[in-house]
């Protein structure tokens, strides 16, 4: 599992490796969680479920990160974990989300900048040998 | 202003707060809705362009979730490159047109740059997604799927610029409202009432918008929906959409540089009106990156450097005063004179900035 | 990338391929060099295959890579047998 950083222009970028594609999912989360704010920062206080679905893996995954981007710039929600389950029925797939986190404290939850989008921008997820891969770019 | 313009994530006054019906209203009206509601002069929207409202906007294009992030975001600046900033005007490059405008040497100015916030971003991402799937529908083959779009005539292109006006209306309020806490930061600080601030607006313009807006090509007058994306309208001397008192100067164009050295004003000229749709640059652009200015960064005491060049900084975040430090930035200088060269623009003032607030 | 000097501090992207207009940079010298190898110029390019695109795909000197369209970028859509594209605005509507 690995999370890498990369700069684009202005935006930022991110290179996710994982096991399965729901752990790609759930390090996607936590690697938005820390563009936000130190994701260290933000404990397990409260639990919510989203679902979202799309005709594609990388549109599914732009999909889930817009609605958490969402949440956190309508609710001041941050997501310190995400449990994640893909189901796949032909090209339509769907996803739901066990989301773990608080609401935003600006007493303990120093903002480093914030996100305007997720972008289609080089997105992609792929399937390796023995691994997910995903690239994603958010305007900031 | 630090105090009275709300700039960290989460930050809004505690004083406004919109109801839903109150929010589609801002929506409608864009900034005539601040003007009524207290947050400014009368006169002020007859300098903003458009009139500080885009005609054609229905807030009830505006998807749910966008009003969800709105509701809590107008008065507010946003981070990134957004900025309230103190200056001064430093040089006059053109007497006559500064005297329409009401600039002279040492006068004190303030800029303010920020837009329609999360409620922007949301519409852009709702339409993008509907715009990805109507290109392939009406057969428009495009070199990037980011060109998504759709006929003009479409129902898509329609709820597109009716939402997107919507949002540029929400913008037009934003700073609106800004503009007025601004003045009575002013007024506070000088202990005088906010009449007696003269702060009277000089201009307000977009730089990313898509607008109808007719034009004379091949010696016919056609209506064309002119997209400015990262460009700022410069109509000429004569515009009946430009305002009365810059009728013989053209209108009035803001050009923001960075926090350390200087920003201009400009005004819009025929020769812009013949050869770019009424359109000049909006800035300096980056140099670095984000990372690479922080890294750059490393190891300078920023704010104390920016104070020995005379320019105080406030900022929510410090991470985003090394992002925004002016090496990262391109010389504004440099771009205003190719459009002043090119004669799209004419070069009127300069502004250096003595405090800056920052997201 | 085909670029041709049109006068001081105009620079022409000539029409090719499905390109439906030329493009058309401002710039001097110096900010060409620095944007002509950066993916802002095929921007442009890309730009001039959008239907009913009148004139030309602008650059302003101020140019660089952006969603889509280039920030700096300016193309005007006939009425009749034009597109709107929301990545011509971009997520900062203002």
């Amino acid at each position: 599992m690995s999370v890498e950083l990369f700069d684009h222009t202005g935006d930022i970028g991110v290179r996710l490796t994982a096991a399965s594609r729901e752990e790609l999912f759930g390090i996607a989360a936590l690697a938005l969680t820390d563009i936000l704010t130190a994701a260290d920062s933000v404990e397990v206080r409260e639990t919510a479920d989203l679902r979202v679905s799309a005709a594609g893996m990388d549109l599914l995954l732009l999909e889930f990160l817009s609605e958490l981007l969402f949440r956190f710039d309508a609710r001041g929600w941050l997501t310190r974990r995400a449990d994640v389950t893909i189901d796949e029925r032909g090209d339509a797939l769907s996803l739901t989300a066990q989301v773990h986190g608080e609401p935003l404290d600006p007493e303990r939850h120093g903002i480093k900048v914030l996100v305007k989008a997720v972008t289609y921008h080089g997105l992609e997820v792929r399937k390796g040998d023995d691994s997910w891969q995903a690239t994603v770019v958010f305007d900031v | 202003m630090y105090k009275h313009v709300p700039t960290g994530v989460g930050a809004h006054r505690r004083d406004l707060k919109l109801s839903r019906p109150e929010l589609m209203r801002v929506l409608a009206e864009g900034a005539a809705w601040a003007i009524k509601e207290g947050f400014g002069w009368r006169g002020d929207v007859d300098n903003l362009e458009e009139g500080g409202c885009i005609r054609g906007a229905d807030p009830e294009q505006v998807s749910e979730r966008a009003l969800e992030r709105g509701a809590g975001q107008l008065g507010t600046l946003g981070s990134g490159n957004h900025f309230a900033e103190i200056q001064y005007v430093t040089e006059i490059y053109d007497e006559r047109i500064a005297e329409a405008f009401g600039l002279f040497v040492d006068q004190i100015t303030v800029m303010i740059h920020s837009g329609s916030r999360g409620l922007g971003h949301q519409v852009c991402e709702d339409h993008l997604r509907v715009m990805v799937q109507a290109a392939a529908r009406y057969g428009i083959e495009l070199p990037d799927r980011q060109l998504c779009c759709a006929p003009l005539s479409s129902p898509e292109a329609k709820r597109y610029l009716a939402a997107m006006s919507a949002a540029a209306n929400f913008a037009f309020a934003n700073r609106q409202v800004m503009a007025h806490w601004v003045r009575e930061s002013f007024a506070a600080a000088l202990g005088i009432p906010v009449e007696r601030t003269g702060m009277s607006v000089v201009y307000d313009v977009c730089h990313n918008i898509a607008k109808f807006e007719t034009f004379t090509v091949e010696g016919r007058d056609r209506r064309l929906c002119v997209h400015r994306k990262g460009a700022t309208r410069a109509y000429p001397p004569g515009h009946p959409a430009t305002p009365a008192p810059y009728r013989e100067t053209g209108q009035p164009v803001l050009i923001p540089g960075d926090m350390g050295r200087y920003s201009y004003v400009l005004a819009g000229t025929q020769r812009a009106y013949e050869q770019t749709f009424g359109s000049t640059c909006h800035g300096a652009g980056r140099r670095l990156s984000r990372a690479a200015a922080k890294r750059a960064s490393r190891g300078h005491a920023l704010l104390r450097e920016m104070e020995d060049r005379g320019v105080v900084v406030m900022a929510a975040g410090m991470a985003t005063v090394a992002e925004e430090m002016p090496d990262a930035y391109k010389d504004v200088a440099d771009v205003v004179r190719v459009v002043h060269e090119a004669g799209l623009s004419t070069r009127v003032a300069q502004l250096r900035p003595i405090g800056v607030i920052k997201g | 990338m085909q670029i041709e000097q049109l006068d001081s501090y105009r620079w022409r992207i000539p029409r090719e391929g499905r390109m439906r207009v030329d493009g058309i940079v401002y710039a001097d010298e110096r900010l060409i060099a620095g944007v002509r190898d950066d993916p802002a110029l095929t921007q442009v390019k890309n730009v001039a295959h959008l239907p009913g695109i009148v004139g030309a795909s602008f650059g302003m000197p101020d140019i660089h890579w952006g969603y889509g369209f280039p920030i700096g970028g300016v193309a005007a859509m006939d009425e009749e047998d034009g597109v709107v594209s929301p990545g011509g605005v971009g997520y900062d509507i203002n």
